[in-house]
């Protein structure tokens, strides 16, 4: 356990000196300009004036918080992407883990602390995020940006990083560092149409081959399972104009514990390819 | 004798994406007295870091056997005695030197009152205690070269693999480096050298083991090996047709520019031969010098006699 941990406190010390979290900077930048501007914009907004001013703001707020999660976990992903894609091929490449996997140390050991190091940073910053986020409206808005904080919500943010590095650090094992980065961020762009452009055009054109193909891209990579987990329990403290705009747009945010199940099924499966491959791949 | 390294028919296969692959290492028998200083030699692409990647469990071989201490090579119980300073070496940069030496001592399981004591003694070792606070990444190459030494070291092992020790150090990092093997043969600790700076080799060895295209061509003690042939520089004059017929049957002419003749004897007795060869045909004999061949001269033959030029 302490080789594991040795690992990954210097994968964290690495992401410091990569400066990796100067994206922390440019989430909290946007949250700053989306919290302060959102709320105001629909509390002055001439078509919500048959809401008292109070509620318009409180959907101002939450709308305000709705896309600030989205921009957290996007900037948090990209962040585990490019700490993972350099941790293993890339090490081997340049000479620096020569000197370590010499040492008494299994290999697992070494992939379990890397991606403990990535995943721990990324999540790190979600929290911070999240935690200047609430703040920062609470500071703005007062009483009206107060709300319980849902564990379980945060819980499936966290678990983005978790999905995101997993994967990496598996395409890692084998692939340098481009390699890495690509494959990731095929898979991404895949499940983002899939979820997105793919699905919409197969809802409105009941085509049955977009239809697998969106499927596909959800047994490819859990985003979507992910997204419908976050999004559902994101429904639980949505105000009632914006669940009734969901239900309009068409939203199915309802899954299953098969979902769930499959999600860690991928991680943990991942986490396995990676360490099944560094375990017997020739180090040299 | 004990042996700290033992290989057997070790074979290691690259394959490539077409064809059989290409054998790196093939049917490596080698052995390494423990306590030795032993040196890999051979030239590029000969096999030597393949070798040395196998022994440390960082390589898969095809086929064959090693054994290190007596135990299978790569598991714990044989890292844990095993140093090793590889040939691309780039560390953390971001570390302190202390902080990197605690970092290995840490992986290789020191504890901390034993890892302060070693930290300070290995940074004076290498000529690093004044720069203990300093990061990785302002050091020179030669200082980075010195404090991998360190770490590799630093947990006092049985068994120290360098693999091109002195590439980056000046002549008198080269010294501190020979003084560091000799005191790690003093203490009873094996070590294997791959170096290209062959008067290091000789200056440091006790045995060596010449590679090429993935097999050991030589092997043997620096005595055994360099005493099997030995060159006489001649100078004698009215050097006639006969002389060099009669030298000829003693050793092989290796040179021969008017009064000026070099040697090759395989033997101590052929060189009063060659003398008296010299005065029975009449010849005068002016001057005459002996001189053992150097370890340079002997690799760059023994890889020549193998077929393949140093410089591949």
């Amino acid at each position: 356990m302490r080789q594991l941990l040795l690992i990954t406190s210097i994968t964290l010390r690495e992401a410091l000196r990569k400066k990796v979290w100067l994206w922390a900077f440019v989430i909290l930048a946007g949250l700053i300009v989306i919290d302060s501007i959102v709320p105001r914009a629909f509390s002055q907004a001439d078509r919500l004036q048959m809401m008292p001013q109070e509620e318009r703001l409180r959907q101002g707020i939450f709308t305000a918080q709705f896309v600030g999660a989205r921009i957290i976990l996007f900037f948090t992903c990209i962040i585990a992407i490019v700490l993972a894609a350099g941790q293993i091929s890339a090490e081997i490449d340049k000479g620096v883990l020569s000197s370590v996997v010499t040492k008494p140390i299994f290999r697992f050991q070494v992939v379990m602390g890397k991606w403990l190091g990535v995943v721990l940073f990324a999540d790190v910053i979600i929290l911070l995020c999240i935690g200047v986020n609430w703040a920062l409206c609470s500071a703005i808005y007062g009483h009206l940006a107060g709300y319980a904080i849902n564990w379980p919500m945060l819980g499936v943010m966290l678990l983005y990083p978790v999905l995101y590095g997993t994967l990496t650090i598996a395409f890692s094992s084998f692939g340098s560092m481009v390699m890495s980065l690509m494959l990731t961020a095929t898979l991404y762009s895949f499940t983002f149409i899939g979820d997105t452009i793919i699905h919409i055009i197969a809802e409105i054109t009941q085509n049955e081959s977009l239809r697998k193909l969106e499927v596909l891209s959800d047994w490819l990579i859990p985003h979507g399972r992910l997204a419908t987990w976050f999004g559902s329990l994101e429904q639980g403290m949505v105000p009632a104009m914006r669940r009734e705009m969901g239900r309009r747009a068409g939203e199915h945010l309802t899954y299953t514990s098969f979902d769930q199940f499959y999600i860690f099924a991928y991680i943990i499966g991942f986490l396995l390819l990676a360490n099944i491959v560094f375990s017997r791949r020739d180090l040299n | 004798m004990d042996a700290v390294i033992e290989t057997r028919g070790l074979r290691k296969v690259y394959k490539g994406m077409i064809g059989a692959g290409v054998a790196a290492v093939d049917g490596v028998d080698l052995t390494v007295a423990t306590g030795a200083v032993f040196g890999l030699l051979g030239p590029n692409g000969a096999g030597k870091t393949t070798m040395i990647q196998m022994l440390l469990g960082n390589v898969f071989p095809t086929a064959g056997s090693a054994q290190i201490f007596g135990m299978a090579i790569g598991s714990l119980a044989v890292k844990r005695r095993i140093g090793f300073l590889p040939e691309k070496f780039q560390f953390h940069d971001f570390l302190t030197a202390e902080e990197f030496l605690h970092f290995h001592g840490r992986l290789s399981g020191m504890d901390w009152p034993d890892l302060r004591r070693r930290t300070d003694e290995t940074l004076s070792i290498v000529g690093l205690t004044d720069r203990r606070k300093s990061r990785i990444r302002e050091f020179s190459k030669g200082m980075q070269q010195r404090i991998g030494l360190a770490q590799a070291i630093i947990h006092n092992p049985d068994l120290v693999i360098l693999d091109e020790p002195t590439s980056a150090l000046d002549p008198i990092g080269r010294r501190q480096v020979r003084d560091i093997i000799g005191e790690l043969k003093s203490r009873g600790t094996s070590v294997m050298l791959n170096s290209h700076l062959l008067s290091e080799v000789e200056l440091s060895c006790d045995s060596l083991a010449i590679i090429n295209k993935g097999k050991v061509i030589r092997q043997g003690t620096l005595d055994q090996l360099l005493t099997t042939r030995s060159v006489v520089e001649v100078e004698a004059n009215d050097i006639g047709e006969e002389t060099l017929r009669q030298i000829a049957t003693i050793g092989s002419i290796i040179q021969s520019n008017g009064a000026h003749l070099t040697v090759g004897v395989e033997r101590d007795e052929d060189i009063p031969a060659i003398a008296e060869a010299i005065v029975n045909t009449n010849a005068k004999l002016m001057h005459m010098s002996y001189q053992r061949e150097s370890l340079e001269d002997f690799f760059i033959r023994t890889i020549e006699e193998s077929g393949v030029s140093p410089s591949n």
